[in-house]
């Protein structure tokens, strides 16, 4: 009896002794996403006749021939691009976005006020704009077409471009600072000198390489036109140039015409003819149901919208919770049902129009993650009947839907997946259940600020000199208890249960994503566990939340406090595994 | 605190006392869940190390500043006024509802409020550009310089990833947290069904442990290449070459092997690189002493003097059957690593040979010497303003060396340089060093054009009609201005000649033996000969402006492949083509007259500018210099007799190099010291050269680098990765496809079909087949019932898995499924999964096949990676554990416990007791929750109406 320990002890040490130095690996191939291209290089010509040298219509004459002329019938026309067919409504505002890294294009309209001229900024729609673009591509070359993210990198452009140091030229920079575009002149004239003086400075080579694309696809726009429908899988779909003759290729040259002459009369019978002749090419090869629900899902903008219905259920669930008044808390809870509801169509729609489960790039990961803890929270929110979770699951949507669909998180487009995501049903299963454990850890992260908040804005005992704070107050009045202290301790209770609920689902869940993960990269790549940085602070991650399972097993001192604090910190790291891996750490998970 | 850690250490307490104190101390140590956090912490922060760039970690006092910043916003925009308005309204008696309203519009309003004003005057003023070096950022210039750099690619580690990983801190630490949680799980839970869970979890995670061990000790990966063979008429390559070894992924090694009458060819001995850098450049001047200095690209990074010196032994070699040891080396050549560039470029170097056996690089015509001269192009500058001086410029000047040539009057592409490239990569200045050239070809180049459109000529043709003694026609030699277009009738009978096209490069590469890689300036005339001249028939001749002698008449007839007959351009007529339209220097040497051989040569100038007369320097000598223009002058330098190439590496920017490419070796090069020690009267020799990483072997028959010694024993080397064997297995490829999305070329999978051919006799076949031919061996092989072949295939996320085990059908099936079952186990189990393929030539192939060219695509070759998986089902098997015991842990067992103790409850209620009830310390929330009988009812928020 005596010597069982030390034999014990002494046996594990020599089968750990036995543990080796590891191998290294390479990525295989196939394990990035395929190259963007949004840029066909065709080399054909522009279907709608060579270009003139000077723009055919002025300011006001684009803006009148703009709100003249009548796009809806070309919207849903299927176009082959970057790898899948899609509408050209789509392919219009991803080449926008791409090329102004905004959603439209705004002209500056000068107007005459108090004997001052002052710009009126007047946006376009994005099929117009990329339509004009191909057709009347000189009215850009000196309008702010191109955006530069990097200011540093705009700042020196408009340097150079307006050299003059007196207060009205100081303005003028300010404002095409203020701008953040530039015109595609002023890129041709000074891109070498800024490319030779900064090449050797990342921001500033990312920076350039970016408007080198920008540039080029303002210039290559025509080349995308993949318009005419092709039944041999093994071809690609003709380009718009190559109609042949018939009604199509009439049509073309008639809003080529049109659109130059400015007659939107022209334009939409011409449109009208377009849109009839192109489906009846190859009827049996052109979408009819996913055409629908890509416009439906390009005109909801269903992220956008779910963002905004979670942030105003959660701020009527807050206030139902202060004010006990019914009707925000039915305003709230519609509200979010709304949001989920949009959100759930986004999800659904994205799926549908891609063709495979839209969970495959940082966008696309989001909207999923959001979706599963929305949908956890709301679950909790009704069993527990504590509409407190649901404002937690409405500031987990709106957080996540906010950044996803406006701070230029890449994968908002449509595209194909990586080769070696297309393959494998059991990756499917991974990526799913770890996104599913990221989604709990976020609602987690936001059960436990209430929890924080509770413990640190309310009084620790009731007879404080000044009495109870609101918070104290109100959680007593909403839980229908007149001892503060008791009602604080309630809540404090249900937040700690939720959120030690919360936390172990994604304990188990992460670890078995984690675990399935490492079968699949056993399978594929030949090695279950490499040290890639993506895995490695997975199991970070999971580790913090290890920690969390057994300090509350260790019965430390105000579990729920280390608990919601470990929570914080676990949401940290998972950001960072999510995001600042990919941004910062290369790695085998390149597409995630 | 269970029952069972209570008895653990009364039993402590009891049995280890006096000597056996330290052992109590270390198993309480061991027991404790305090040590497993610590042990966690110190794991998350050694990956943190691991990960992280250093440069990226010293951004952290940069970022605590600004989210600092940010808070202190928030705390004086938002939260101060929220708290001040909250105590002013409590102290007025607003109502609850109306102070809430408040809070939370005023915290949410403000808070972004503050945000939105930090972002717009506080964030400009923090944050940093990296150019002007404006805003806050401690430790600039070490961020900078480390800002990709993880702790494990600093000089002195160069570990790659999984080697950092696998090092000794992380190691104790695993250890000790395997063995803190085996302690602890012994000594701390109950051996219970409802705590079946952690310990199945537990179980786990130990087995998960024990199985990675073995795993990380039988471990090889890597990858090799199996290439194609010839298309049929179909267009499906033929069944490939056979490949019995891979490549290893991360070991490296010097292959050598010496050439000699004792030694059979294709045997290659490995020496590990073992302790090769991978990130940092040591030594990169290594061959400074042979060289000279060598230039650096701007931002590129130095070796900051760090050096290295690596001695690769002979490995041990086993003694034949009759006693003796045949090595491939012999082992008095001995060899030392003393220089390595993670990523460079080789840029060609040259070192004067001096004597005969002072050649080291082993070439084919090792006795032709290679002579070189040395120019130098410097440009003129304004020192006032730094640019380059016009004709009008009188002030001082200063000059800058702005290239140095190394011209090889013996090679046509060595001898000419084009400088100053313009945005269309068009040359604005063009020297060319030519030995004993052509009086007749100087006189051309010397002579005054004709006037063209604008001035003297740009384009010129020299037309020269032999004298016809046959016929008393009289010779002619006349000169044209010449465009595009231009038609010239010369001579009587008079010769049509019309110039098609005037190009600054040539349409087709010349392949010209000797001109290989050499550029021209072409003119293509077609000439319409008189009848009886030049066979009658009309031909075009292709005129390049340095070649003359190289100048070919394309004939109207097609030869056998279809092509346009050619023949040497006919005597009859000579036409040279005179290009003037850029600057061009011509230097010229030949012996000195009446001069013994060792006295330098005479040298000779002529500069050539557009619409200029050319202009003549004679009797130039090293250090003279010929102007051309005001704001260039061209200096000639040393001459060497014989020279040989060398290497020298040039290394790349961080900026232009490729991730993937980085700490893999893929673009590195390692400075080798060869040398042999005095013997036998034998001066000792010693001599360095740079050899570049090679990541495949054998794809081109000179995939080597060979050196000649003194004595003339010669070696071949190559810097590459370690040869593993694929245990009695060898692969063939029969075919690849890359298999692409509907209407496009962008690959949604690869497969490669394969022939395995596997069993014990694979190594006699490999080495049968070198003399009698591998598919004549394997016919005979398979007779013998000593090897078997399957066609597999693999594709994405599909590998091919090929065991040595062979199902055999006269066992019983038992035995099989336990020898099929420890194949499993072992480590001789391979895994073959799709890895890179040859999408240069399947592009091309595909493109050609849709033009009608080729029946189909094809690809010359496939790389699949390779790896064993010893142990990989103990892993699984531990992975089950672990996750099947979670949710035991978390929602069975408190099931069980739940109604374990409702039974109790119940049992109690039947005798007339009370069930116990729990203390606050117990569930570990405050006791007024507990104590609240409404503790487990749902929230009363949710249906309650406002009091």
């Amino acid at each position: 009896m005596n010597s069982h320990p030390i034999r014990l002890l002494l046996a594990c040490l020599l089968l750990l002794g036995l543990a080796p130095a590891l191998l290294a690996q390479s990525a295989p191939a196939g394990n990035s996403h395929p190259q963007t291209r949004m840029l066909a290089e065709t080399g054909l010509p522009n279907p709608f006749g060579e270009p003139p040298l000077k723009a055919t219509l002025d300011l006001q004459g684009k803006l009148r021939f703009a709100a003249e002329v009548d796009l809806r019938p070309l919207r849903d026309l299927a176009v082959y691009h970057n790898g899948r067919v899609k509408v050209l409504d789509s392919l219009a505002r991803e080449t926008i976005g791409e090329i102004l890294g905004r959603k439209d294009y705004q002209d500056l309209i000068p107007e005459q006020r108090n004997g001052e001229t002052l710009f009126r900024k007047v946006g376009y729609d994005p099929l117009f704009t990329f339509l004009d673009m191909i057709i009347d591509p000189s009215y850009y070359a000196d309008r702010p077409l191109v955006g530069v993210n990097f200011l540093p990198l705009r700042k020196q452009f408009l340097e150079l471009e307006f050299p003059g140091k007196t207060a009205n030229d100081e303005d003028i920079r300010e404002t095409w600072k203020r701008l953040g575009r530039l015109t595609p002149l002023m890129v041709s004239r000074h891109i070498r000198t800024i490319s030779d003086s900064n090449r050797l400075d990342g921001a500033y080579a990312k920076g350039l390489n970016d408007l080198h694309e920008s540039v080029n696809l303002y210039l290559g726009a025509p080349g995308t036109l993949l318009l005419v429908p092709v039944a041999d899988t093994t071809k690609p779909w003709s380009h718009l140039s190559q109609a042949g003759s018939g009604p199509v290729a009439d049509a073309v040259a008639a809003l080529g015409k049109a659109w130059r002459a400015g007659d939107a009369a022209g334009v939409n019978a011409a449109a009208a003819t377009l849109a009839q002749g192109l489906p009846a090419i190859q009827p049996e090869v052109y979408p009819t149901v996913r055409r629908s629900l890509e416009l439906a899902y390009n005109r909801a903008k269903p992220f956008e919208w779910g963002a905004w219905l979670y942030a105003g259920a959660l701020v009527s669930l807050l206030l139902a919770f202060g004010t006990h008044r019914a009707w925000l808390k039915w305003t709230g809870l519609v509200l979010l049902l709304g949001g989920v509801a949009f959100h759930a169509f986004g999800f659904g729609v994205r799926c549908y129009v891609a063709e495979r489960f839209a969970i495959q790039n940082q966008f696309e990961s989001m909207t999923g993650v959001s979706l599963f803890a929305a949908i956890v929270g709301l679950a909790l929110a009704a069993r527990k009947r504590q509409w407190l979770f649901g404002a937690a699951t409405a500031a987990v949507g709106f957080m996540v839907l906010i950044t996803a669909t406006q701070t230029g998180i890449p994968g908002q487009s449509i595209n194909r997946e990586a080769a070696i995501l297309n393959t494998s049903v059991l990756l499917k299963y991974h990526v799913t259940t770890v996104l599913f454990s990221y989604g709990l850890i976020s609602l987690g992260f936001i059960v436990s600020l209430f929890y924080l908040a509770m413990w640190y804005t309310s009084n620790r005992t009731p007879d404080a000199p000044e009495g109870p704070t609101a918070l104290s107050a109100v959680t007593a009045s909403a839980l229908s208890v007149n001892d503060p202290a008791a009602a604080r301790d309630r809540l404090l209770l249900d937040l700690d249960k939720a959120q030690t609920t919360l936390m172990q689902l994604a304990f188990w869940t992460l670890g078995v994503g984690i675990l399935l993960g490492a079968w699949w990269a056993d399978h594929s790549w030949g090695r279950w566990w490499a040290f890639d940085p993506k895995e490695l602070w997975a199991l970070l991650t999971w580790i913090v939340y290890l920690v969390v399972v057994h300090v509350r097993v260790a019965g430390v001192k105000r579990r729920g406090l280390v608990t919601a604090w470990l929570s914080a910190l676990g949401f940290c790291v998972m950001l960072f595994c999510y995001f600042g891996v990919n941004l910062l750490l290369p790695g085998l998970h390149a597409y995630a | 605190m269970s029952r069972k850690w209570d008895r653990a250490k009364q039993w402590d307490d009891q049995h280890l006392t006096g000597g056996l104190r330290p052992l109590k101390w270390v198993l309480r140590a061991f027991s404790s869940i305090t040590l497993a956090v610590i042990l966690m912490a110190l794991l998350s922060l050694y990956g943190i190390m691991a990960s992280i760039p250093v440069g990226m970690l010293a951004m952290i006092p940069t970022y605590a500043v600004y989210g600092l910043s940010t808070l202190l916003a928030i705390a004086l925009g938002a939260a101060l006024p929220v708290w001040l308005a909250n105590r002013a309204m409590a102290r007025a008696n607003a109502g609850i509802a109306f102070r809430w309203v408040v809070s939370v519009a005023g915290v949410l309003v403000l808070t972004v409020a503050s945000v939105y004003l930090w972002a717009q005057f506080v964030l400009p003023v923090l944050n940093y550009n990296p150019i002007t070096g404006t805003g806050v950022r401690f430790f600039a210039d070490f961020i900078e310089q480390y800002k990709g750099v993880p702790m494990r690619r600093l000089p002195g580690m160069e570990m790659s990833e999984l080697e950092f990983y696998a090092w000794w801190p992380l190691n104790t630490i695993l250890y000790l947290f395997v063995v803190n949680m085996i302690v602890a799980t012994v000594r701390r839970i109950e051996f219970s069904f409802e705590n079946i869970g952690v310990l199945t979890v537990h179980t786990g995670i130990i087995t998960i442990a024990l199985g990675s061990a073995y795993y990380s000790i039988a471990k090889q990966e890597g990858d090799t290449l199996l290439i194609a063979g010839q298309p049929g008429s179909d267009g499906t390559p033929a069944v490939g070459q056979p490949v019995d070894r891979f490549y290893d992924n991360t070991k490296t090694v010097l292959r050598i092997t010496q050439s000699g009458p004792n030694r059979a060819a294709g045997f290659w001995e490995q020496r590990l690189l073992t302790s090769l850098p991978r990130y940092n450049e040591y030594n990169i001047q290594a061959l400074r002493d042979d060289v000279g200095i060598v230039a650096q690209s701007d931002g590129a990074p130095s070796d900051r003097g760090r050096t290295l010196s690596i001695n690769l032994p002979a490995p041990p070699y086993p003694p034949g059957p009759d006693g003796k040891i045949a090595r491939l080396v012999d082992p008095d050549i001995q060899f030392r690593v003393v220089g390595y560039a993670p990523y460079v470029n080789l840029q060609e170097a040259w070192r004067p040979v001096r004597t005969p056996g002072d050649r080291l690089i082993a070439t084919a015509d090792a006795a032709a010497p290679q002579p070189v001269r040395f120019i130098e192009v410097v440009e003129r500058l304004n020192p006032a303003t730094g640019r380059i001086v016009d004709a009008n410029h009188t002030g001082p000047v200063t000059e800058n060396v702005r290239q140095s040539l190394e011209m090889l009057m013996a090679s046509p592409a060595g001898r000419i340089a084009e400088l100053f490239r313009d945005e269309r990569g068009q040359a604005n200045l063009i020297v060319e060093y030519t030995s004993n050239m052509d009086q007749r070809r100087w006189n051309e180049l010397a002579a005054t054009l004709p006037d063209g459109v604008e001035g003297p000529a740009q384009h010129a043709l020299m037309v020269d009609i032999p004298a016809d003694p046959a016929s008393g026609e009289p010779g002619l030699l006349r000169s044209y201005a010449i465009t595009a277009g231009k038609v010239i009738e010369v001579g009587n009978p008079a010769w049509k000649i019309e110039v098609r096209s005037i190009s600054p490069t040539p349409p087709f590469n010349i392949i010209t033996p000797g001109y290989e890689n050499a550029t021209s300036s072409v003119a293509v005339v077609r000439v319409t000969p008189p009848p009886g001249k030049a066979g009658g028939k009309p031909f075009e001749r292709y005129l390049y402006h340095r070649f003359p002698e190289i100048a070919q008449d394309l004939l109207e007839e097609t030869s056998d492949t279809g092509r346009p007959a050619r023949r040497a351009a006919d005597p009859a007529i000579r036409l040279s083509y005179i290009d003037a339209s850029i600057i061009q220097v011509y230097f010229d040497e030949r012996p000195a007259a009446g001069a013994d051989a060792s006295q330098p040569p005479e040298v000779r100038a002529l500069v050539r500018i557009p619409r200029r007369p050319a202009q003549i320097t004679t009797g130039l000598k090293a250090g003279d210099v010929i102007m051309v223009g005001p704001p260039l002058k061209v200096r000639l330098g040393e001459r060497w007799a014989d020279a040989e190439r060398l290497g020298v590496p040039v290394v790349v920017p961080e900026i232009d190099r490729d991730r993937d490419n980085t700490g893999n070796h893929k673009r590195a090069a390692l400075c080798l010291e060869i040398s042999v020690p005095a013997a036998q009267g034998r001066p000792a020799w010693s001599r360095r050269l740079w050899l570049p990483f090679r990541q495949y072997q054998d794809i081109e028959p000179n995939d080597f680098t060979a050196v000649r010694l003194p004595d003339g024993r010669e070696l071949k080397l190559v810097f590459g990765r370690l040869w593993r064997p694929l245990p009695d297995m060898v692969l063939r490829l029969k075919d690849f496809e890359m298999i692409p999305y509907p209407h496009s070329t962008q690959p949604r999978d690869f497969r490669s079909d394969l022939q395995v051919v596997h069993g014990p006799g694979v190594s006699a076949l490999m080495r049968d087949a070198t003399f009698r031919g591998f598919d004549q061996s394997l016919a005979l092989a398979k007779h013998a019932g000593v090897v078997a072949t399957v066609n597999r295939h693999t594709s994405l996320n599909d590998p091919l898995k090929q065991s040595p085990y062979m199902w055999e059908a006269d066992r019983p099936w038992p035995v099989n499924a336990v020898n099929w079952l420890l194949s499993q186990l072992g480590p001789t189990q391979y895994k073959f999964s799709q890895a890179g393929w040859d999408s240069t030539h399947w592009n091309d192939t595909r493109a050609q096949a849709e033009a009608g060219q080729l029946p189909r695509a094809y690809a010359r070759f496939t790389i699949l990676g390779v790896g064993n998986n010893p142990g990989i089902y103990v892993i699984a098997f531990g992975s089950v554990l672990m996750s099947v015991g979670i949710p035991w842990a978390f929602y069975i067992k408190p099931w069980l416990v739940r109604r374990k103790r409702d039974r109790i409850k119940a049992d109690l209620a039947a005798i007339g007791k009370a069930a116990p009830r729990p203390t606050p310390a117990s569930a570990g929330v405050p006791a007024s929750a507990i104590a609240s009988p409404t503790t487990r009812e749902p929230s009363p928020l949710a249906g309650a109406k406002r009091p």
